[in-house]
């Protein structure tokens, strides 16, 4: 038998700030990608990195991809949550993947996808990312959310289920679509303006019968879960991903400290930041907001997230991006709220999306840090994420982006070219890497 | 302190241009007043393009829409109050007159609540 060697693609991050998602300080180093993965951290051997294409990283800071714990591909930028479900198919599948193409470029190789809008949309732009026709972060794929009668959020996007068994029929459907994860709209959410926040609409029962039926397939579960009481279900039965759990009250938070080594609570706290102060423009001022609640959620929301990090629950960063005043492109922003409301310490915000991503992805030993033997998504950031977290929101100072060993950006070193070409698409020497293998 | 100009206005530009932002910065670099600025994608106040926001750890953001860059020095003005101010809260800075009335949005970063305010 003849073995025949791949010749291997090697590419060597060199006089880089390893920020390596272990917690530890940034320390300075070079890093070596071999193929898709991960070689050496730190000091590399001459000889190993022999015929590695050089990136001089001169001081910026190298770091694992980030991790968007609450992604919609398919909520299209709307001004309200109707204009979700009345985007024709065809015309929806292209801006999912216009939202995938826009997460990567944005610095994020990993996310949980929290719903889709139609049935397929995030299965198909799942495959379409694994197979290389489009660029995107890896993704873990979801479908339309199940609620009961009476208590969707939006008819159009919603699959409806009642009971037990309408349940686990309506999981049997999903994964039969192929989707990674199954989503529960489990209570209100205030702009609705009937379907309050703090209500519950799901039963113990069916809760129950939606996890298990899905554990049993091997799949994830995660919930729309504002009030106190769905909490509390969600932990009952062993709802994986929590979000939002704004008024998780004293024995839900004992609950979930308790439960701590495998729930998630993902907040998706730019929805409450920016619905509460920053949606005028598209017809909902700060005065309706808060006396809708909003104001309310999000002052016991901080406080609750204040006292789960205490706690140590794992809490994680994703937004429920992709509505008018919450628009894709603007992610990282969800790590200045947790450093600015929740008192994360930036490297705590850092560890969140990306190691604990890594976890949440179920790939904890091969994503989200900058480790031998890790994939090799990493971006190269001019500047350092511990001083200012806010860098990360700028993709101009993300100069490369990788994922799987492949460059998606690369931004040379060279100057930026005059100021009066106001009528390119890009500026600087970015280049975005449209061919795929 | 950081000036966040934003990188995609006007949003409904279908060849997505962002030369707002490009055009402001170019202005605000003419300026000879030293202002950390930093390029994001969209502030969200988009049918009212051009949009910058002031910012800073702990500080209220204050957003203005409807800006050209003819405004950059006001916006640099306003961004130096906002900095020397305790809160970034604009009733205690004194907002440049000739983009007062394009102020849309103050984003409170309320201080949390004590310890036990989660519901019991």
């Amino acid at each position: 038998m003849t073995h025949v060697t791949e010749p291997s693609e090697k590419t060597l991050f060199r006089n880089v700030s390893i920020l390596d998602s272990t917690g530890a300080e940034p320390y300075p180093g070079d890093v070596l990608v071999e193929n898709d993965r991960i070689v050496a951290v730190g000091e590399v051997d001459e000889s190993r990195a022999e015929g590695a294409r050089v990136i001089e990283g001169n001081g910026r800071t190298l770091m694992s991809g980030l991790c968007d714990a609450h992604t919609h591909f398919s909520w299209n930028n709307s001004a309200d949550l109707d204009g979700l479900g009345t985007m024709p198919v065809e015309e929806h599948l292209l801006f999912c993947l216009e939202s995938a193409r826009t997460y990567i470029d944005s610095g994020y190789t990993m996310c949980l996808g929290a719903a889709s809008a139609k049935d397929r949309l995030d299965v198909v732009c799942r495959d379409a990312i694994n197979s290389g026709r489009f660029p995107g972060p890896r993704y873990l794929a979801n479908g339309p959310e199940i609620a009961v009668t009476g208590g969707a959020l939006t008819h159009s996007i919603t699959k409806f289920a009642d009971g037990p068994e309408g349940m686990r029929k309506a999981v049997r459907e999903l994964v039969a679509l192929g989707v990674d994860q199954i989503k529960l709209s489990m209570t209100g959410e205030e702009i609705t303006g009937t379907q309050r926040a703090e209500d519950t609409y799901f039963s113990d029962d069916e809760v129950a019968a939606a996890v298990s039926e899905a554990h049993r397939r091997g799949k994830r579960v995660c919930a729309h879960a504002r009030s106190a009481e769905s909490v509390k279900m969600c932990v009952r039965h062993g709802v994986d991903v929590i979000y939002h759990a704004s008024f998780t009250d004293e024995e839900g938070m004992d609950m979930l400290e308790a439960n701590k080594d495998w729930v998630w609570v993902a907040p998706g706290l730019n929805w409450l930041v920016a619905t509460l102060y920053e949606a005028e423009a598209f017809g909902f001022p700060q005065e309706a907001a808060e006396a809708v609640g909003y104001k309310k959620e999000l002052d016991i929301a901080v406080a609750g997230l204040r006292e789960m990090h205490r706690r140590g629950v794992r809490i994680l960063p994703g937004g429920d991006y992709g509505f008018a005043w919450t628009p894709h492109g603007t992610y990282a922003r969800d790590l200045q709220h947790f450093v600015e409301l929740l008192g994360f310490t930036p490297m705590e915000a850092i560890l969140s999306a990306t190691a604990l991503g890594g976890e949440l992805m179920m790939r904890g030993d091969e994503l989200g840090k900058v480790q031998s033997g890790y994939l090799a998504d990493l971006i190269l950031v001019d500047g350092d994420p511990l001083a200012d977290i806010t860098v990360l929101q700028d993709q101009d100072k993300l100069h490369y982006i990788m994922k799987d060993g492949r460059f998606h950006k690369e931004q040379g070193d060279a100057p930026a070219p005059p100021p009066d070409q106001d009528e390119l698409v890009t500026s600087g020497t970015q280049h975005v890497v449209e061919r795929r293998p | 302190m950081t000036l966040l100009v934003c990188s995609t206005c006007p949003r409904y530009d279908r060849h997505r241009s962002g030369h707002f932002g490009r055009a402001l910065r170019r202005a605000i670099a003419e300026d000879p007043r030293d202002v950390p600025v930093r390029s994001v994608a969209c502030l969200g106040g988009c049918p009212d393009h051009g949009v910058v926001a002031l910012d800073g750890p702990g500080m209220a953001r204050v957003r203005f829409t409807r800006l050209e860059p003819v405004d950059a020095r006001a916006v640099i003005t306003a961004a130096q109050a906002h900095a020397a101010s305790p809160t970034g809260d604009p009733q205690a800075w004194p907002v440049p007159p000739e983009i007062a009335d394009r102020l849309s949005s103050v984003t409170t970063k309320r201080a949390p609540q004590p310890a036990r305010s989660h519901q019991a």
